[in-house]
C-alpha cells in the first residue's frame, strides 16, 4: 500500500483530487447460518434449519461515487452457491482512489434461473420437513460500507453478506419480529414431508400472529416468505443496505 | 391537546441552515362511522353498540427514496424490522380516543412542510386500542360479540399522495376507519371455545385475525380536502 488510509483521508479532507486508481474487491458470504445451519437457540419456537443449497443471482454490482454514479462496475452476473465455504470472491475492478460510502448490488432472475433458490430441512420438535423453494423477486440494494477506501495502487474489499435467517422472520416491518418456523412445518398439508410453495400459499397469514406492516397485499405464508427474499442482503457482515420495495 | 413537536420545531429552528421549505398547518378530523351495521364477510352482519379506538401521533411522510448521501432522516434498510418510509414532513402529536358511534372528532392541527406527501403513520395505544361490542348475526344465528385489543404498534404506509403548498393549504385532513375491512379477517363462525356465551378475541385465532385486520393498511384512510 503506497498511501496509508489516513493519508488518503487527509487528501480528501483538503479537497485534493483523487489521482490514480485502486482495486475494489467484491466478495459474498452466507456466514455460518447458511453454511452450517440456523440452530434452535436462534428460533423463538425452538425449530432449526439446515440448507442443502442456497443460491442467489448477483448482478449489477457497482461502486458508487459521491453523486451516485458508477465509479466502478463489476461486469456480469454471478450465480453463487452460498452453502460452499466463503467468503467467495466475485471479482475485482479498478476505480478512482478515494473514500467510498455506497455500493450497489442486485439480486434478480437471470437466464431463466431464479433470483433466490433455497433447499434444506426444518426441524421443529420431532418433526422434520424438507423444502425446495425458488423465487423470482428482483431487488436492488444500495449498501453503506464503512471506511471503504481504495488507495492508489492498493485495494479494499466489500463483502455482500446474505442473511439466511431473514427468510424465517414473522414480521415484515415490526422491530420485534422473531425467527419462527412452526407455521412453515405445519403447512405440509399432504404430510409428505416436503413443504412446497403451493402449500405455503394455501396458509392464510392472519391467524398466525405474523405481521406485515404496510404490505397489506401479503396475506399468505407463501407471499410472506417471498417478500422476505427482498431483505436478505447486508454489507460487510452487519452493515446496512437500503432497498425500495 | 397536541404535545409539542420537538422534531419539527428543531428542524424549523434550523430551517435557514438545512431546509428552506415553508411550514403550514392542516386541521385533522377523525370521522365517525356512517352506519352502526357492518358486513365484514358474506353471511355476517354486525350491529355495533360500542366502537372505540385509541390512537396517538399522526405523522405524514414524504416519498421514500434510496440515497447514497449522508442523511439527517431515517432510511429504509433491507432487513425485517425496517419499514419503507420517507422523511417526516408533518405531524400531529397527541392521544385520542375516538367514539366511532358518536360525532366526528377534531384531533388538532398538524404542523407540516410544504412539498410532496406519500404516506402516513399512526400509533395504536394499548389502553386498549380497540373496544368493539354488539350483536353478530352469522348465517341467521345471533350471538353477542366483544373484542378488546391492546396492541402497542404502529399502522404504517397509509397512502396519502398529495402536494402541500403553503400558498394554498388544504382545508383539512380527514381520517376514517373501514371496519368492514378491518374485521374481514376474523372467522366469525369460530365456535365459542371458552363457552362464555360471547364471541371474543379469546375464541380460536380471533386475537391474531382481529389484530391483523386492525393494523391492515386498507382499514385506515386519510383524505385531504
Amino acid at each position: 500500500m503506497i498511501f496509508s488510509r489516513s493519508t488518503v483521508l487527509l487528501a480528501i479532507a483538503f479537497g485534493l483530487p483523487a489521482c490514480g486508481g485502486g482495486e475494489w474487491v467484491v466478495t459474498t458470504w452466507g456466514e455460518a447460518y447458511i453454511e452450517e445451519g440456523i440452530p434452535a437457540a436462534d428460533f423463538a419456537d425452538g425449530c432449526s434449519v439446515t440448507f442443502d443449497s442456497f443460491t442467489v443471482q448477483l448482478q449489477d454490482i457497482a461502486l458508487l461515487d459521491g453523486a451516485g454514479g458508477d465509479a466502478g462496475v463489476l461486469d456480469g452476473g454471478f450465480l453463487v452457491e452460498l452453502t460452499e465455504p466463503g467468503p467467495l470472491t466475485l471479482g475485482r475492478v479498478t476505480a478512482p482512489a478515494t473514500l467510498y460510502d455506497a455500493a450497489r448490488a442486485r439480486i434478480a432472475p437471470l437466464d431463466d434461473a431464479p433470483s433466490v433458490a433455497v433447499a434444506g430441512a426444518i426441524t421443529c420438535g420431532d418433526t422434520t420437513v424438507g423444502f425446495d423453494w425458488r423465487f423470482s423477486t428482483d431487488t436492488t440494494y444500495v449498501c453503506e460500507p464503512e471506511g471503504l477506501t481504495l488507495p492508489r495502487g492498493g485495494e479494499d474489499t466489500t463483502e455482500l453478506t446474505v442473511h439466511g435467517d431473514h427468510l424465517f422472520y414473522d414480521g415484515l416491518e415490526s422491530p420485534d419480529a422473531q425467527v419462527r418456523a412452526e407455521a412453515i412445518v405445519a403447512a405440509d398439508g399432504d404430510l409428505d414431508g416436503l413443504v412446497t410453495q403451493t402449500e405455503l400459499d394455501a396458509v392464510p397469514i392472519a391467524p398466525l400472529g405474523y405481521t406485515v406492516g404496510q404490505y397489506s397485499e401479503v396475506t399468505t405464508l407463501g407471499q410472506h416468505v417471498e417478500h422476505l427474499t427482498r431483505t436478505l442482503m447486508h454489507v460487510d457482515g452487519e452493515g446496512h443496505c437500503q432497498v425500495n420495495l | 391537546m397536541p404535545r409539542s413537536s420537538p422534531f419539527l420545531c428543531a428542524m424549523l429552528l434550523l430551517g435557514c441552515a438545512v431546509d428552506d421549505r415553508l411550514a403550514l398547518t392542516v386541521p385533522v378530523t377523525a370521522l365517525a362511522l356512517d352506519d352502526a351495521t357492518l358486513r365484514p364477510a358474506e353471511g355476517v352482519s354486525l350491529t355495533l353498540t360500542t366502537a372505540q379506538i385509541t390512537l396517538a401521533d399522526l405523522r405524514l411522510e414524504a416519498p421514500a427514496a434510496m440515497s447514497w448521501r449522508p442523511r439527517l432522516l431515517p432510511v429504509v434498510y433491507a432487513h425485517p424490522g425496517h419499514d419503507l418510509a420517507g422523511g417526516v414532513a408533518g405531524e400531529l402529536l397527541g392521544e385520542w380516543t375516538l367514539d366511532l358511534l358518536g360525532d366526528d372528532l377534531v384531533l388538532g392541527e398538524a404542523l407540516c412542510y410544504e412539498g410532496p406527501l406519500a404516506t402516513a403513520r399512526l400509533s395504536l395505544l394499548p389502553t386498549p386500542a380497540l373496544r368493539l361490542a354488539g350483536l353478530a348475526n352469522v348465517d341467521g344465528v345471533e350471538r353477542p360479540f366483544s373484542l378488546t385489543l391492546s396492541p402497542d404498534q404502529e399502522i404504517t404506509g397509509l397512502p396519502l399522495e398529495a402536494e402541500l403548498s403553503a400558498a394554498s393549504p388544504p382545508g383539512g385532513l380527514r381520517l376514517s376507519v373501514d371496519l368492514n375491512h378491518g374485521l374481514s379477517f376474523i372467522d366469525w363462525r369460530t365456535s365459542d371455545t371458552d363457552a362464555d356465551g360471547t364471541f371474543t378475541e379469546a375464541d380460536g385465532a380471533t386475537l391474531n385475525t382481529a389484530l391483523f385486520g386492525l393494523t391492515s393498511t386498507p382499514t385506515w384512510r386519510l383524505t385531504l380536502e
